[in-house]
Formats: C-alpha cells, sequence, structure tokens
C-alpha cells in the first residue's frame, strides 16, 4: 500500500477542520507528523527508505484539493474512512463517455487507481479522470451534468488500504 | 504517394482509412506516444465530434489527430482549444483570398463567412496523481466537401470559398506549422498572447448569443474571453457571468442557415 499524496492532502484537510493539536501517523515506513505548534514544521514527510517523496509536489501555484471557502467541493467534510477523488479541472462533469452510453463507475464498484471514473469537458476539451485510489465507491457527489470547481469531490471511496482510513 | 516532410518536433502515422483519429491516437498515446506524433487518415469511418456526434469524413479532406504533452496543470490544458484555433485560421488564411473572412467561435470552431469549417475536439487524460498526462489534438478541416446541410451549424469547406486545389499533404503540413508557431508563443509567452489573437479573430463579439448547456440555455451578450479562456457572457440584468462549456448560438446569424440549407 503506498500512501498517494492525495491521501496526504485529504489528512491535512481532516486535521485542519479538526481541533487536534498534533497528527502523528507512520504507515509501511512513512512517518507524517502535522502539527498547529508554530515552532513545529506544520508539514513533515519523512520517508527512510529514501524513495521520491510523494508530498511536498512542485505546484506551489494551486493545490490540487483546494477547500473552498464557500462550504462547497472539497471543503466539504469528508465522511469517516473514506477517500475522495476530486476534479483535476473546472467543467462540466459527466458520468458517461458519451450521452446513452453506461458510466464509467457506478456505486459499490470497485475501483483502481488508473480507473478511469468520468470525464470533466472545459472549453471542448474532454479529460477522463483516473481513480487514484483503490477501493469501493461508496458516493457519486455530482449529478451528471452538473458544473464542478477545481478540487470539487466527485467520489468518495472507501480505501482498500490503511492509508487514509 | 509520398509521405510528406512535417515541421520539427512532429512524426507522421499514416492511414489510408481509420475508424477516427483521435481514437488511434488516444491508443498510441497510453501506448506511451510522444509529444508531436500525428495520426493522419484519408478517411475516417466513424468520425466524431463533441460528445459522440458524428463528424462527416470522406476523403479529400484534412483528418488529423496529434498527441501533445504539454507540461501543464489539466484545467491549462483547455487552452489548447484557442491554440488549435489559430492555427486552423492560419491555415485557412493562408490559402484563401483576403477577401473571406475567417473568424474563430468560441471555443475551437472556425468559420469562414459564419458557417463552420473545421471542428476540433481535444481528449485529454490524467495520471493517477492528478496530473495532465497526454492530450490529443483533433482537427477536421473541409478542404473539398462539408455536410451541406442546414442545422443549428451551417457548414462550408474551402472549395466553396474559392480556395486552391491544394493536396491534404500540403494543408497538414501548413497546419502543423502554424500549430507549432502558436505553440511556442503560448509556451514563451502564455495565454494573453493567445487570447488577444484569438479575439482579434473572434466571431460575434458583442453579438447577442444563446448558450446550450445541459439542461439549460442561457441569454445574452458575448462580451469578452476571460484570462482563462471563458466565455464571458452579460446577462440582460448587466451582470456577467463566465462561460466554460456548452454550445454557443447566435440567434442573429439565422441568414446563414438559410444560405446553407440547400442540397
Amino acid at each position: 500500500m503506498t500512501v498517494e499524496h492525495k491521501d496526504i492532502e485529504a489528512l491535512i484537510r481532516l486535521f485542519e477542520k479538526s481541533d487536534w493539536d498534533e497528527l502523528r501517523l507512520e504507515i509501511d515506513g512513512l512517518q507524517l507528523v502535522l502539527s498547529n505548534d508554530p515552532e513545529a514544521p506544520s508539514v513533515r514527510v519523512s520517508d527512510p527508505d529514501a524513495r521520491p517523496a510523494p508530498a511536498p509536489r512542485k505546484e506551489p501555484k494551486q493545490p490540487r484539493a483546494a477547500a473552498k471557502p464557500d462550504g462547497s467541493g472539497a471543503a466539504n467534510a469528508v465522511p469517516d474512512g473514506l477517500v475522495t477523488i476530486t476534479a483535476p479541472n473546472l467543467g462540466t462533469f459527466y458520468r458517461a463517455p458519451k450521452p446513452g452510453a453506461p458510466p464509467y463507475i457506478e456505486v459499490g464498484q470497485t475501483v483502481e487507481e488508473g480507473t478511469d471514473v468520468c470525464l470533466i469537458e472545459v472549453m471542448k476539451l474532454f479529460t477522463s479522470v483516473k481513480a487514484g485510489v483503490c477501493g469501493k465507491v461508496v458516493e457519486i457527489c455530482v449529478e451528471d451534468g452538473e458544473m464542478v470547481e477545481f478540487g470539487a469531490a466527485l467520489f468518495y471511496v472507501e480505501g482498500t488500504g490503511g492509508a487514509a482510513g | 504517394m509520398s509521405a510528406p516532410s512535417l515541421p520539427e518536433g512532429f512524426r507522421l502515422l499514416r492511414f489510408e482509412a481509420v475508424g477516427s483519429t483521435n481514437e488511434e491516437a488516444k491508443n498510441r498515446a497510453k501506448a506511451g506516444a510522444p509529444d508531436g506524433t500525428v495520426v493522419w487518415a484519408r478517411e475516417q469511418r466513424t468520425g466524431r465530434g463533441r460528445r459522440g456526434s458524428r463528424w462527416h469524413s470522406p476523403p479529400g479532406n484534412l483528418y488529423s489527430s496529434t498527441v501533445l504533452r504539454p507540461d501543464c496543470d489539466p484545467h491549462a490544458a483547455a487552452q489548447v482549444s484557442f491554440v488549435a484555433a489559430l492555427a486552423v485560421a492560419d491555415l485557412l488564411a493562408a490559402l484563401l483570398p483576403e477577401t473571406v473572412e475567417i473568424r474563430c467561435k468560441w471555443p475551437n470552431d472556425v468559420l469562414l463567412s459564419g458557417r463552420k469549417v473545421s471542428g476540433i475536439l481535444l481528449e485529454s487524460s490524467t495520471t493517477a496523481a492528478g496530473r495532465l498526462d497526454w492530450l490529443v489534438l483533433g482537427v477536421g478541416v473541409n478542404l473539398v466537401q462539408h455536410p451541406g446541410l442546414g442545422g443549428p451549424h451551417p457548414s462550408t469547406s474551402l472549395r466553396e470559398f474559392g480556395g486552391p486545389e491544394v493536396s491534404v499533404e500540403t494543408a497538414l503540413v501548413t497546419y502543423l506549422a502554424a500549430l507549432a508557431d502558436w505553440r511556442a508563443r503560448w509556451r514563451n509567452a502564455g495565454f494573453s498572447v493567445i487570447r488577444r489573437a484569438w479575439l482579434a479573430r473572434a466571431f460575434g463579439l458583442g453579438r447577442p448569443i444563446t448558450v446550450k448547456l445541459d439542461r439549460t440555455a442561457l441569454e445574452g451578450r458575448f462580451a469578452d474571453l476571460d484570462a482563462t479562456g471563458a466565455l464571458v457572457l452579460e446577462l440582460p440584468d448587466g451582470a456577467r457571468r463566465t462561460v466554460t462549456a456548452g454550445e454557443v448560438f447566435f440567434p442573429d446569424a439565422v441568414q446563414d442557415t438559410a444560405h446553407a440549407a440547400r442540397d
């Protein structure tokens, strides 16, 4: 089980919404420390195997799962034990590759990281979105044809591993 | 038939006929085809447009799909719609008399006197980590034939506007050179340069428009293109709304439909 960047983002979001002072987590040799103590580093990821760390990443402009101040999208509380598949860009959300075709995925279905889960259209660019997580889809957060913002929650997935559970 | 010599940075996969050049290019992209791989076919059996609509694809027109791997976020990839439309406009400008009006319709159609001569369809995929993996830029240009029907998007061809008899090879090479040129400007100077050039060629700027979304339609005035490429719609009450998806119609352009509705 590898810990993905988005798993860490999900943990950071949970931590920010919590009243905890500090979170220490160790999974499979990867240590994550989140702390509200200004003296402590705000995010510290260490990996004794010296593999390329999944975070921090080289996209300082906009975090992928930016929390929306208006309470929509990614800022909604993620139900316990679930991970979120978020929108990689803003646009119109489609559940199927074309009208009349079966949806990419249904609730109850198991996805893997490379599974296509939906399409997002923006300015006639159709982007197929990969799950990026493994597990069982428990909720589809958006209606077919609805507009989504960058970083909005699209699906909740019950992870098969312990990374974000 | 000799293979055309493409501008630097492109490599050609040539087909007599394929189902759809976009499908072929997507399969190649998924298998790791590098940036600049061009799928070109003389004919498409199941050419497609937006959301699975058919794209009329007899021999004689240009059908190409190019694999791109721009180093950008998924949301910036949509700007390629405008980069591609400008490249097609340059192709047309190189071939047509100066009197023919070449306009870009949001987001990426190219029109000759208000009638559609080119279709552009972009498809992309993210990596499991949420980055842009590949982008397939499908470009069809009606060189000699077009569907000829009326309907919401009247069409035309280069031939109908007095374009010279050029080979599809020449059109392909001219288009790819223009694509490389606009892409370099996008990469070096950013989207603002693309936006300005596109606005200079925009169809219907300032005119009333209807934007059809999946279930609803918005009416207003086409006010601007914003810094991300979204259409800025001015609503009847003066409020402005940005539109990122949907089909744009110009209600005051009905005469074009009448003109094109002959068999």
